[in-house]
């Protein structure tokens, strides 16, 4: 069974939903809670801060639009011809991942020739987009960030509980 | 003469729409490699598959709706530019490796002078509650707001990808090329620092309310 310290520290760390703690976690977590008040207590303080988080989220909205938009503008700020050849002796990526904004693309300039190109990329995107299981943003869909799920922490911390932070 | 065009051309585009049904199942190795030669329809599809998720990351990290497409945009120029250099058949994931680009892009915009921490707070949209409720809830989510905006980046980036994103910290230590515990680490700092900073802004539990 998980010690109290241990659990304390992984409520610490992943928060009071289950779903987010690493699988071999959770077994020892839900018999260390079925029989201590005091586990419950922490987890009831941790879901505290969940709901708070929660509450601090902005809730992406991307929709077709949006997204139409996104890669537009990266379409329009493609630089002409083809990309650089390979290089195989290369790490993938390593130096190109450490490089600062300054050296990319202008953002501005994306954004404005982005606006130009949103009719020709449109078409494109359209012919792409009805992809509901390869690209999780079919139709008219909205993808907002996800709610709370049920879990261990809702068996232990009531929906009113977790309301009264915002009374 | 004109029908026979219009028909002619309009069988084109169903064909053309067919071939990229068929190519949209294509891998993301096989597309970058077309990416590479200069492909820019597999670009599409590449960023059609994988730009909801990476707008999702850098908007909770930066905050900003529109601060994360021009983020977005940047990464997916970078794909365009490194795509031969892409080890097709490796370990490493594609979606990693973009995530990767989009964070450390956030980091670096979040780190400039002059870069205006404001946290866009949720919108609050549910009209059932009571008024008084409503407002509080929306006083709250600007404060919770206002307080992650003042997270150091790589806790931000973290809470970001573990937190709401819901990724294992094994994930995302491959996409900060973090160990699990260095993730942990940062989780672990990022929740005390709010503990801490609600406390002192008076918010002490959830049945405290703003008291």
């Amino acid at each position: 069974m998980m010690k109290l310290a241990a659990f304390e520290a992984m409520l610490g760390t992943y928060g009071a939903a289950m779903r987010r703690w690493p699988p071999d976690r959770r077994a020892a977590a839900q018999a260390l809670l079925a029989h201590s008040p005091q586990a419950r207590d922490m987890l009831r303080e941790a879901a505290l801060l969940d709901a708070a988080l929660d509450a601090a989220d902005p809730a992406p909205v991307i929709d077709d639009a949006r997204l139409g938009a996104v890669i537009a503008g990266a379409l329009a700020a493609l630089p002409a011809g083809t990309p650089a050849p390979a290089r195989r002796s290369f790490r993938p990526f390593a130096a190109l991942e450490r490089q600062h904004w300054s050296r990319g693309m202008p953002a501005a300039w994306a954004r404005a020739s982005g606006l130009a190109a949103c009719t020709a990329a449109g078409i494109l995107v359209g012919l792409v987009s009805p992809l509901p299981d390869q690209t999780g943003s079919e139709g008219t869909k909205v993808e907002t960030a996800e709610g709370a799920g049920t879990d261990l922490a809702t068996a232990f911390v009531s929906h009113s509980a977790v309301e009264s932070l915002f009374q | 003469m004109v029908t026979e065009r219009t028909e002619g051309r309009g069988m084109e585009l169903a064909v053309a729409s067919r071939m990229d049904e068929v190519e949209s199942l294509a891998d993301d190795d096989t597309l970058l490699a077309r990416v590479a030669r200069g492909d820019r329809g597999a670009f599409a599809i590449l960023a059609n598959r994988h730009s909801a998720r990476a707008l999702s990351v850098a908007q909770r990290i930066l905050g900003s709706a529109g601060e994360a497409d021009e983020v977005v945009q940047e990464a997916w120029v970078r794909v365009w530019t490194r795509a031969g250099q892409w080890d097709a058949g490796g370990s490493a994931r594609f979606s990693t490796w973009l995530h990767r680009v989009v964070v450390n892009l956030c980091i670096d915009r979040r780190r400039r002078p002059g870069f205006a921490p404001m946290e866009e707070a949720p919108e609050m949209v549910d009209p059932s509650p009571e008024a008084g409720v409503l407002i509080a809830r929306r006083q709250m989510a600007e404060t919770m707001a206002t307080v992650m905006a003042e997270l150091p980046e790589r806790q931000k980036a973290a809470v970001a990808l573990c937190y709401y994103e819901e990724m294992s910290a094994a994930e995302a230590g491959r996409v900060m090329e973090l160990s699990v515990p260095a993730v942990e680490s940062l989780l672990a700092r990022a929740r005390r620092t709010l503990r801490t900073r609600l406390t002192a802004l008076g918010i002490k539990s959830v049945g405290d309310g703003t008291e």
